[in-house]
């Protein structure tokens, strides 16, 4: 019975199928009734009014359709990323750039031997003559250092000893410490 | 004589004949414009599907002449193409119906509601409007059989190949839509039989 029913719709759209004949299908009520009803229903959809769209829309297909190939977006072909030229160029020069980068900063970072403190060389020091050896002052400390060495029996080297234990023939300014 | 869909498609693919292709679109319009209204109702919405699904057959031509032959008929692959673009668009707006930015906003409220067409429409007085209103209100296979019927004007076996259905399945389906709609006609006192 189903089928039957779909048949009569066949029919109802004008499609029947070359074996079927409408006038057995509609033998049957229940199936004349319902083509009745669904004749009806179609009728009033075939009355209603066709839509269209905006007249604005078929002109701006029409400028598409118009326009040269090349103006609409095209899809690139497909390329595999490590297979590009321009990819490899630019890789190889920013790796060479980063190796020059590294040796510069290696190199300029490196400590001048010059100025680091207690680095400079034996010889150098004692060749070297500071400016403020020259002053006079210094020089005559010196002098009169060494023109009281040979007058005392002291030597810088040995430990301190008391003034009683000194030779006589002292220094007439010096006084013993039991005098007082 | 009229020039058939695939020569003026032809023309237009191997000679850029423009004339042929608006002889094209103006000749499927309609089929393809109440198609995407019906599915979208909205006609800014089916303004820009209509205007899409033409720059995609634009497209399609000028890339590769003629491959509407192996589908069948020029209309069938045009309304492919128009289906495509109407599910697309329903999809995209599933998605943000989903995920509603307004808390006073229910997820229920985008269901289709069971109850008939309100006053207003009635009110309208419009039988086309009136008929618009109950075809939202079938179920959405029921529905697009139904657009795909009577406003493309496909046959059920092309519909039953666009939809990937049998064909028996697209019978049933527009039946069921049919015996819909008149129960719906019934409740708004629309003399089915005007």
């Amino acid at each position: 019975m189903e089928d039957q029913r779909k048949q009569t719709l066949l029919h109802l759209y004008d499609e029947p199928r070359e074996d079927s004949d409408l006038r057995a299908l509609l033998a049957d009520a229940s199936v004349r009734d319902e083509y009745r009803t669904l004749s009806e229903v179609k009728f009033k959809l075939d009355r209603r009014p066709a839509v269209r769209p905006d007249a604005e829309v078929l002109d701006r297909i029409m400028a598409a359709a118009t326009a040269p190939p090349s103006a609409q977006r095209t899809d690139r072909p497909a390329v595999h990323r490590f297979m590009r030229p321009r990819r490899l160029l630019f890789s190889g020069l920013a790796v060479a750039a980063a190796l020059v980068l590294a040796v510069a900063l290696g190199w300029f970072s490196t400590p001048d031997p010059e100025t680091v403190p207690g680095t400079t060389p034996p010889a150098l020091a004692a060749d070297t003559e500071l400016s403020w050896d020259d002053a006079t002052h210094i020089r005559q400390v010196y002098r009169r250092m060494d023109s009281m060495r040979p007058q005392s029996p002291l030597s810088w080297d040995e430990p301190p000893v008391p003034l009683e234990s000194l030779p006589s023939g002292r220094p007439g300014n010096l006084v013993p410490v039991g005098a007082n | 004589m009229h020039p058939t869909d695939e020569e003026l498609a032809g023309a237009y693919a191997e000679r850029g004949d423009d004339h042929a292709f608006r002889i094209l679109v103006e000749r499927h319009q309609e089929k393809v414009y109440g198609y995407l209204l019906g599915m979208v109702r909205d006609r800014a919405v089916a303004d820009d599907l209509f205007q899409e699904t033409f720059i995609r057959v634009i497209a399609a031509l000028r890339k590769d002449r003629g491959s509407y032959h192996h589908q069948g008929r020029f209309l069938g692959w045009i309304m492919r193409i128009a289906r495509n673009a109407a599910l697309d668009h329903l999809r995209t707006r599933k998605k943000w119906q989903d995920v509603p930015d307004n808390e006073d906003f229910s997820w229920w409220d985008t269901l289709p509601a069971d109850d008939l067409p309100t006053d207003d429409v009635l009110q309208a007085g419009q039988e086309a409007d009136i008929l618009m209103a109950c075809i939202d209100r079938l179920p959405p296979e029921q529905r697009e059989v139904v657009l795909l019927r009577h406003e493309s004007d496909l046959t059920f076996r092309e519909i039953a190949a666009l939809t990937d259905c049998s064909i028996n399945t697209a019978l049933g389906r527009m039946r069921y839509a049919l015996l819909n709609l008149r129960k719906m006609l019934e409740v708004t006192e629309l003399p089915v039989g005007a």
